[in-house]
């Protein structure tokens, strides 16, 4: 066999499967024979992981059909099977823990007639492992165990050669799962070699709890997709941090993310003040910042929308005190000596347009004017505890201005 | 060249003018060396403020200075900039600085051998480690923009990435575009990589095949994490320069070099 076709992910998919399907045929016959509700219990989780590993080669077989109709293609199917998945795991687990609280609840007869008043619980079979059948059941369940972490540390290691998120998150459950075979396995001994039999019924509740859950975790994780859950708080902090890193950006606004498997979607807004020519390069160099972070998170496509605007239109007005003389105008270094009002509108700190007028002969003329002009900022060299009250009473506030020259406002 | 660098921008109370200023606070800094605040003037404006004041000349303009200095303190600039504020007399260019670089939009008032337009930006860079992106075509600007590049680069402690973009070569089968350059840039390439090695830099060479040459650069740049593209205007080209057009597309400050034509 090729090392090409050992390292690909629908082959080690293929081997995991058949370990499923294996386990499975293996673990329900001989729990049933022997009536352990752990051992079976145990199997059927079995069953879930086989239909999770159909998904999962459904989703790479998907992934890449377009189909015009549907934006994301059929790559939700996944989804859907997880919640019928999880759904299965779920009865499961109430059927295996009905099983093992009528075991343990024998011990405790009037909590027992009690319980049974609302729940309905079979009565409880004692576990009977034959002679030959120890071995048997041994052989399976220990196995299985090292089946588990072979198989799951192979997927592991291909997933993330292939950088396919989906055989790395099974080889990550395979291996989980092993622990808990091993577990069934210790009660199985502690039965068997101990005499420990009532060790059966509480085991088989823990496998009911693990059955609970890895069915809640499925579910959750299909219905977020299906929801388009916001990727994790630190995959977007890392995205804000690389697009803040590109010259040219000074703001992220509007910020959407979500993932659908190994698919994350980002639509952006950031503000720059870069002209429109610039605005392609920008999000080129954005963009390229994005597929960089998204494949530190296992991300191996992405849909990536970067829009660039304008920062938010500021507009202010601006009215510098003046002296003018001939074709010379200069900030006044006082009001008093001020011989006119420049009027400067100011659009995101630039000045815009510009109008001269007449000094007013009062303070309280010069207030009315400043009011009536929406002044914002008013500015000269220095001004007088009088003139600063003035000019507050018209809502503006007042800046001193360190030259005198128009040109250091841009004037 | 002095060994001191010295960066000049002319002081502005606008939100573009104090991002210049920042921009220059912060080169200055990480260069070791000054940075000279310009208040200029004209000697009519000088007059006219003097005497609205009642004070003479030399003390208007000593009091402007101090106003500026108590302003710039206020900035909270890099406290590893060294300071000097120059009132530049403007009808008087017997005493204008001759700073090494000058920090605004080409073109400027004062010779300069680096013109930096720093494209809205306050940081010499927001990442690190420091890359300037030098373009090369096969003319010899490349090599004025390289040795202002280079010594930039040593200061800094940056790397230098040498870009270039080719046509495709019909004859040519391969892919690479390597293989398309004419000879007088494979020339130059060797050349600019000797040079930059000399200086004990860490350099790239890029070469590509791109539609048009200033996005082409630019999109380089920002691959590469470039917080300065240098080049040199030619001053035998009257329109079109390609300084100028890629200050228009880029987003990354854009360093102009001064090419001195030398005379027969």
């Amino acid at each position: 066999m090729s090392r090409a076709v050992l390292k690909s992910p629908y082959f080690v998919m293929g081997v995991a499967g058949a370990m499923y399907t294996i386990k499975i045929a293996a673990k329900v016959p001989i729990g049933l024979a022997v009536n352990s509700p752990m051992v079976y219990g145990e199997g059927l989780h079995n069953v879930a992981d086989l239909i999770i590993v159909g998904l999962g080669v459904l989703v790479m077989l998907v992934s890449t059909v377009k189909i015009k109709r549907y934006a994301h293609g059929l790559i939700k199917l996944r989804n859907f099977g997880q919640l019928i998945t999880g759904s299965l795991l779920l009865l499961t687990a109430f059927e295996v823990g009905r099983k093992g609280l009528a075991g343990v609840l024998a011990w405790w007869p009037a909590v027992d007639v009690w319980v049974r008043g609302f729940l309905p619980l079979p009565q409880p079979e004692a576990v009977s492992v034959g002679a030959g059948q120890f071995p048997l059941l041994v052989a399976i369940l220990g196995g299985s165990f090292l089946l588990s972490q072979l198989v799951g540390r192979w997927q592991v290691r291909v997933g993330r050669a292939n950088r396919n998120a989906t055989v790395t998150a099974d080889g990550s459950e395979t291996i989980s799962d092993g622990y808990v075979e091993l577990a069934v396995l210790t009660g199985i001994l502690g039965e068997n070699l101990l005499g420990w039999h009532w060790l059966e019924h509480p085991a088989a509740l823990l496998v009911a709890v693990m059955l609970v859950r890895t069915g809640t975790e499925i579910i959750r994780e299909g219905f977020d997709e299906l929801m388009q859950k916001k990727l994790a708080p630190e995959i977007e902090a890392a995205i804000i941090k690389a697009v803040m890193s590109v010259p040219g950006v000074i703001e992220v606004a509007d910020f959407l993310t979500y993932g659908v498997g190994h698919l994350a979607n980002i639509e952006m807004k950031i503000r720059t003040l870069a002209s429109a020519t610039a605005h392609d390069e920008l999000r080129f160099a954005i963009k390229a910042k994005l597929r960089a972070v998204l494949a530190e998170f296992d991300f191996t496509q992405s849909r990536k929308i970067v829009d660039c605007h304008k920062p938010k239109r500021r507009r202010s007005c601006l009215v510098v005190a003046i002296v003018k003389k001939g074709d010379v105008t200069v900030i006044a270094p006082t009001l008093a000596v001020a011989n006119a009002l420049r009027r400067v509108n100011v659009e995101n700190g630039e000045p815009q347009r510009l109008e001269d007028y007449p000094v007013l002969d009062s303070l309280p003329a010069l207030t009315a004017w400043l009011a009536e002009k929406r002044t914002d900022v008013f500015r000269a060299g220095t001004c007088t505890d009088e003139e600063l009250a003035a000019i507050k009473a018209a809502g503006a506030q007042f800046e001193p201005t360190s030259s005198f020259t128009l040109d250091s406002l841009d004037l | 060249m002095s060994k001191d660098w010295t960066v000049a921008v002319e002081y502005r109370e606008t939100e573009s003018g104090l991002a210049r200023l920042r921009y220059a606070a912060d080169l200055s800094a990480k260069l070791d060396g000054t940075l000279t605040v310009l208040m200029p003037y004209r000697q009519a404006e000088l007059a006219l403020a003097a005497t609205a004041t009642g004070q003479d000349e030399r003390t208007c303009l000593l009091l402007t200075c101090e106003s500026l200095i108590a302003k710039l303190t206020a900035l909270s600039l890099p406290n590893t900039c060294r300071r000097r504020i120059q009132a530049l007399n403007l009808d008087d260019a017997s005493n204008w600085p001759e700073p090494q670089v000058v920090v605004g939009p080409s073109p400027t008032r004062l010779k300069a051998e680096i013109i930096i337009d720093p494209a809205g930006e306050t940081l010499v860079s927001r990442v690190m480690p420091l890359k300037l992106l030098v373009p090369f075509g096969n003319g010899p600007s490349a090599s004025a923009a390289l040795e202002s590049a280079a010594r930039l680069a040593q200061r800094l402690g940056a790397e230098v990435i040498l870009y270039h973009t080719t046509w495709r070569e019909p004859k040519v089968v391969s892919t690479d575009p390597r293989d398309h350059m004419c000879t007088l840039a494979r020339d130059l390439e060797r050349k600019l990589l000797g040079r930059t090695s000399a200086f004990g830099l860490k350099v790239t060479s890029v070469v590509e095949m791109v539609d048009d040459v200033a996005e082409g650069l630019v999109r380089a740049a920002y691959a590469h994490g470039c917080c300065l593209i240098v080049m040199a205007r030619s001053p035998h080209i009257l329109r079109g320069s390609q300084v100028a057009t890629t200050i228009k597309v880029s987003a990354i400050p854009v360093a102009d070099v001064t090419v001195v034509e030398e005379t027969p």
